[in-house]
C-alpha cells in the first residue's frame, strides 16, 4: 500500500513568475485526484515538482513524511508518468522502448515485465513495429505499459486524453480505476472537466499558483 | 555503480539504435564532413607539403561542427515525444544519463571520423598507414574532449527547442583548448613528430578529458532540473 503524499507551502518561482505560491496538498493513496485550473495556474509546474523533476524555490514535497528530495533516485523509482506526449522514441518498436526503460528501472525479472506489460495493453501484435509507425492509440497504449512497468507508487497523469479517441481514453481510464484500486496515489492534470468527472475521487483548483477549492474539502 | 554502468549502456545503446534505423544525423554528417573535405583542398591548395599542413586544421574543423549536429540531435530526440521526461522522472543518476548520452554522442562522431579521416588522407596527401596508431589515439582524446562538454550543454535543448546558437555560443570558447591542442598535436604528427614528441600533448588531452568527463557528471544534474 502506498503512503500519501503531501506538498507543504510549495512555492516556485521562473524568473519574475510566481508559478506556486505556497501550496499545501495531502494527495491519499487509491486516491485519483485532479487538479483543475486554467492556463498559468501552476498545474504543471505543481505535477514537475511531485515528479522531481525540479527544485521548489521553497516549501517541500513529502512521502511518508519525507522530503523527497533527500530521497531523489529513490523517490523517482516510485513515479511513473503519463502525458500529452508518448514519452517514446518513434524510432524504437514498443518492446525495445519498454525494455529500455525496464533497465532504467533496474527490474530484476524485465523480460517478464515487459511481455506482461505488453499482454495487460494488447500491444503483443504490434510490439516489434517502430512506434512511429504506430497509431495514435497504440503508441498510447505503449506510454501506458512505459508508465505502468515498475507499478509506480505514484502515477501522475497530465493532459493524458488529449488527441485521443472515445475507445483509447476508455483504455486509459480503466488503467488509471486499476492503479488507484492496487493502491496507488494517483494525481490527474487536467482542463477536462468532463475526464475531471467520471475519474477523480477528489478535484483542487489552483489558480494563479494558489489552492482556490478543494471538493471534497480536506479533512 | 553497477547499476549506473547499466543504465548509461542502456541510453548509449538506445540513442545508436534510433540513429543507426532513422540515420538522421549520419545522412547530413557524413555528407557534410566530406564536402568539407573536398571544398577545402579545392580552396587552399598549393602544394603536397603545404596541403599535408592544412589537413589538421580542416579535419578538426569538420569535427567541431559535426559534434554539434551530432550532440544537438541527440538531444532533440529527447524532446520529439518528450521521451527525455521519461528518462529524468527515471531513477537513474543524471550522471549516467549524461554518460550514456555523451558516449553514445562520441562514437556517432568517430563513425564519421572513419569517412572522414581517409578522405582528408586522400585531398590532403597524408600518408596515413604511417601515423595511423598516433592519430587515432588524438582523434579519440580530441573527440571526447570536444563531445562531453558539448553533450553537458546540449542537455538545454531536452527542454526547449532552438538551442543550437546558445550551444556554439557556450561551448565553442570553452572547447577551444581542445581544439587548438587536438589540431597543433595532429599538424606535429603529420610532420613527423615521434611518440615522445606528441607525449605532452597527449597528456594535455588526457587531462582535459578528465576535467571535462567529471565536470560532466556533476553538472549535468542541476543544469537539467532547473
Amino acid at each position: 500500500m502506498a503512503a500519501p503524499v503531501e506538498t507543504r507551502d510549495l512555492v516556485k518561482v521562473w524568473g519574475a513568475t510566481r508559478a506556486l505560491a505556497g501550496v499545501s496538498i495531502r494527495f491519499e493513496p487509491a486516491t485519483i485526484t485532479a487538479v483543475l485550473g486554467p492556463n498559468g495556474s501552476g498545474k504543471s509546474t505543481l505535477l514537475a515538482l511531485l515528479a522531481g523533476l525540479v527544485r521548489p524555490s521553497s516549501g517541500r514535497v513529502l512521502w511518508n513524511g519525507r522530503d523527497v528530495r533527500r530521497l531523489s533516485a529513490d523517490w523517482r523509482a516510485r513515479v511513473g508518468i503519463v502525458g500529452h506526449a508518448p514519452m517514446l522514441y518513434p524510432e524504437l518498436t514498443a518492446r525495445e522502448n519498454l525494455r529500455v526503460m525496464a533497465t532504467l528501472h533496474g527490474l530484476a525479472d524485465a523480460t517478464r515485465r515487459v511481455e506482461r506489460a505488453l499482454d495487460r495493453f494488447e500491444a503483443g501484435s504490434f510490439a516489434d513495429r517502430a512506434l512511429g509507425r504506430c497509431s495514435r492509440g497504440q503508441v498510447q497504449r505503449v506510454a501506458l505499459a512505459r508508465a505502468l512497468l515498475h507499478a509506480p507508487d505514484l502515477l501522475l497523469l497530465d493532459e493524458p486524453s488529449t488527441g485521443l479517441d472515445v475507445a483509447s481514453t476508455a483504455r486509459l481510464e480503466q488503467a488509471v480505476r486499476e492503479e488507484r484500486d492496487r493502491g496507488a496515489v494517483v494525481v490527474l492534470v487536467t482542463h477536462d472537466e468532463g475526464l475531471a468527472t467520471r475519474l477523480a475521487d477528489r478535484v483542487v483548483r489552483l489558480q494563479r499558483g494558489r489552492l482556490v477549492a478543494e471538493e471534497p474539502e480536506a479533512p | 555503480m553497477i547499476r549506473d554502468g547499466r543504465a548509461a549502456l542502456a541510453i548509449a545503446a538506445k540513442d545508436l539504435r534510433a540513429e543507426l534505423r532513422g540515420k538522421q544525423v549520419l545522412t547530413l554528417a557524413v555528407p557534410f564532413a566530406a564536402l568539407l573535405a573536398v571544398l577545402a583542398s579545392l580552396a587552399f591548395y598549393v602544394d603536397r607539403s603545404g596541403a599535408r599542413m592544412l589537413a589538421p586544421g580542416v579535419m578538426w574543423l569538420t569535427i567541431a561542427f559535426v559534434g554539434v549536429v551530432v550532440v544537438g540531435r541527440a538531444y532533440d530526440r529527447e524532446r520529439e515525444w518528450e521521451a527525455g521526461r521519461a528518462l529524468l522522472v527515471s531513477p537513474v543518476s543524471r550522471g549516467a544519463l549524461w554518460a550514456g548520452k555523451t558516449l553514445a554522442a562520441f562514437l556517432l562522431v568517430l563513425l564519421v571520423e572513419l569517412v572522414l579521416v581517409p578522405l582528408v588522407a586522400v585531398f590532403f596527401h597524408v600518408e596515413l598507414l604511417s601515423v595511423i596508431v598516433p592519430l587515432a589515439g588524438l582523434l579519440v582524446l580530441g573527440t571526447a574532449g570536444f563531445v562531453a562538454p558539448t553533450s553537458l550543454f546540449g542537455a538545454l535543448g531536452m527542454r526547449r527547442a532552438g538551442h543550437d546558437a546558445l550551444l556554439a555560443l557556450v561551448v565553442f570558447p570553452l572547447v577551444a583548448p581542445v581544439l587548438l591542442g587536438a589540431a597543433v598535436a595532429t599538424r606535429e604528427l603529420l610532420d613527423g613528430a615521434s611518440w615522445d614528441d606528441l607525449r605532452g600533448w597527449l597528456a594535455l588531452l588526457a587531462a582535459a578529458d578528465v576535467l571535462h568527463v567529471a565536470a560532466g557528471l556533476l553538472a549535468f544534474g542541476p543544469l537539467v532540473e532547473d
